[in-house]
């Protein structure tokens, strides 16, 4: 009976948008887009519903989440009456939802194009970034030299936001997205390289002691026992980094990028396109959101040894 | 037979930033004999832990030399095996694995693998294999710690009050398990414990030492056939032996009052 609740809430945003005409503020699109998410979401959620008969799992899944898919459809109605159907909110900047999903639908070439674009920027920025901090942080927490001179500057020049290095990096650099990689690069390496110092630092000696008693060289020390020891903490870092990341890609983009989503979002809302706007929005947190769970996945396999003992 | 330690004028003294150095060792002089199991025993800060540590290598003498079959000990090796007081297994290996360590550090696993599955069997942990540290009880990774020390063929095995941390009967299942590696692979062992039951129990040798400046007091020979009665006649009077000369023999102890 339950699983029901989400294709009633369904039908009710489908049957308001479907009758309801649309207020007159609001520009028309050249098809109802809208309508036909809501139609391909009820075909989605049926399926689910019939596969939830027969799997215990899907089942699960959907007696947890109903509640919280039916709001989603009563929020997109609510939505669609303040924008569309009664035009209470300026129609300039909350467009109607069929606008939104034509700008999705209808720039979808241009809307990959960007997310490949920045999708490119942030893999490069990212892993420059964190294998940079990565071995900062593995030369300080291993090496007192290293740490004495490395560890201020690393102190003194990390905190600064990296969009601030952006009049800098333009100058440096050769072209927009060497000099955005870089700055990607920056942010990440910063909660990279402190989180990894930190953790090696505080692994106990007794591990260090109990593989050197089996003849353990230097670079077994450092690979076999402190790396795996700090590698909770290290990655907590490269958490931090990917948030960093996130933030200095769509800034950085903003400044002299040709394409790339924040330079999307950007030149969208110049134009007072907004309906656009929001469908750039849709497009990065479908995929920083997607980016974010496989590092959980990733995580979730490496630490597979703290199950149990840290509850995430 | 290998596994002759000899250590010869050895000093150790330790700098502490709250109070004044304190010399844990002075002038130790010690042959050990290959193939012995010899216990040190004393109250705490008379150095124990400290000898032992510098027979294994992890901290160097001030003074003095060691030798472990006539070569000079300065760092720690494979050679010497270590048993930690607190088991010291990798949190993010699993069990096999942990014992495994040893010989994937010197590059001999893929030649021994049955070994380790020997020794896995030999300390009792099958069907665990797959466990990590936290999921197994204290007296299994005590085990498994001593099975990661000895697959490494080690000529002497040192062990840091290795039992301290169990249960009484859990620590006499341990002290057979002991006996057992020690008379099948003669090596030479030597145990820190607080334990005096169980210095008699397993050693050839007792080693008391006094504290402030760790020094040894006295050398105890324990002449016991074996397998070793726990309360009988000679074992009760070596005990009261070593408690005497450990000031808890209980002569001294006149009651107060009379009720």
């Amino acid at each position: 009976m339950k699983r029901l609740i989400p294709l009633a809430a369904i039908t009710l945003t489908l049957a308001t948008q479907a009758v309801l005409p649309n207020s007159p503020r609001q520009p028309t699109t050249a098809a109802p887009y809208f309508t036909y998410f809501l139609i391909f979401a009820l075909a989605v959620y049926t399926v689910f519903a019939a596969i939830s008969l027969f799997s215990e799992k899907t089942r699960a899944y959907i007696l947890r989440k109903y509640p919280f898919i039916s709001g989603v459809f009563i929020f997109l109605t609510a939505l669609n009456f303040l924008t569309s159907k009664f035009a209470v909110l300026p129609a300039l900047y909350f467009p109607s939802l069929d606008r939104v999903f034509a700008a999705l639908t209808e720039e979808r070439a241009l809307l990959l194009k960007c997310l490949s674009y920045s999708t490119r920027l942030l893999i490069v920025g990212y892993l420059c970034g964190a294998l940079a901090g990565f071995f900062t942080g593995v030369c300080i927490g291993f090496n007192k030299t290293v740490s004495y001179w490395v560890s201020p500057i690393v102190r003194i020049l990390g905190p600064i936001p990296s969009v601030a290095w952006i009049p800098l990096a333009l100058i440096a650099f050769s072209s927009a997205s060497r000099a955005s990689s870089f700055l990607i690069g920056l942010s990440v390496w910063f909660p990279t390289t402190i989180m990894t110092s930190s953790g090696i630092i505080n692994v106990e000696q007794a591990y260090f002691e109990a593989g050197s008693v089996f003849g353990a060289n230097a670079f077994q020390r450092i690979f076999k026992i402190g790396v795996p020891a700090a590698m909770p903490h290290i990655f907590l870092g490269l958490f931090n980094g990917v948030c960093a990341s996130f933030i200095t890609l769509v800034t950085a983009e903003m400044i002299g990028a040709k394409y790339g989503l924040g330079w999307y979002i950007n030149w969208q809302k110049d134009m007072l396109s907004y309906a656009n706007v929001y469908a750039g929005l849709l497009v990065i947190a479908a995929s920083f959101s997607i980016l974010i769970s496989l590092m959980f996945r990733a995580r979730d396999k490496a630490l597979s040894w703290q199950k149990g003992m840290v509850k995430w | 037979m290998v596994g002759e330690i000899l250590i010869k004028g050895v000093s150790k003294t330790f700098e502490r930033t709250d109070e004044q150095a304190v010399q844990a060792l002075k002038d130790i002089n010690l042959h050990i004999t290959p193939g012995s199991f010899v216990s040190l025993i004393g109250p705490s800060g008379c150095g124990k832990s400290t000898l032992l540590r510098l027979i294994a290598g992890i901290i160097k003498p001030d003074s003095g030399e060691l030798y472990l079959d006539g070569a000079a000990i300065e760092k720690p090796n494979w050679d010497r095996g270590f048993v930690f007081q607190r088991h010291t297994l990798f949190p993010w290996l699993n069990m096999r694995q942990n014992i495994a360590f040893g010989l994937k550090i010197r590059g001999l696993y893929n030649k021994n693998k049955s070994e380790v599955d020997e020794w896995i069997n030999l300390v009792g942990l099958s069907g665990f294999e797959r466990s990590y540290p936290h999921q197994l009880s204290g007296g299994m990774c005590q085990r498994a710690s001593l099975a990661r020390a000895l697959i490494m063929k080690p000529k002497a095995l040192l062990m840091d009050e290795p039992l301290g941390a169990l249960d009484a009967l859990m620590r006499m299942n341990m002290q057979d398990e002991f006996l057992r590696v020690w008379s099948s692979r003669k090596m030479t062992m030597i145990m820190v414990t607080h334990d005096v039951d169980e210095a008699v129990y397993l050693s050839e040798k007792v080693i008391i030492m006094s504290p402030r400046p760790g020094e040894i007091d006295r050398v105890i020979d324990i002449r016991l056939p074996r397998p070793r009665a726990r309360s009988g006649d000679n074992f009760v009077a070596y005990r009261k032996e070593i408690l005497d000369r450990l000031h808890f023999g209980g002569e001294k102890l006149e009651p107060n009052y009379y009720l």
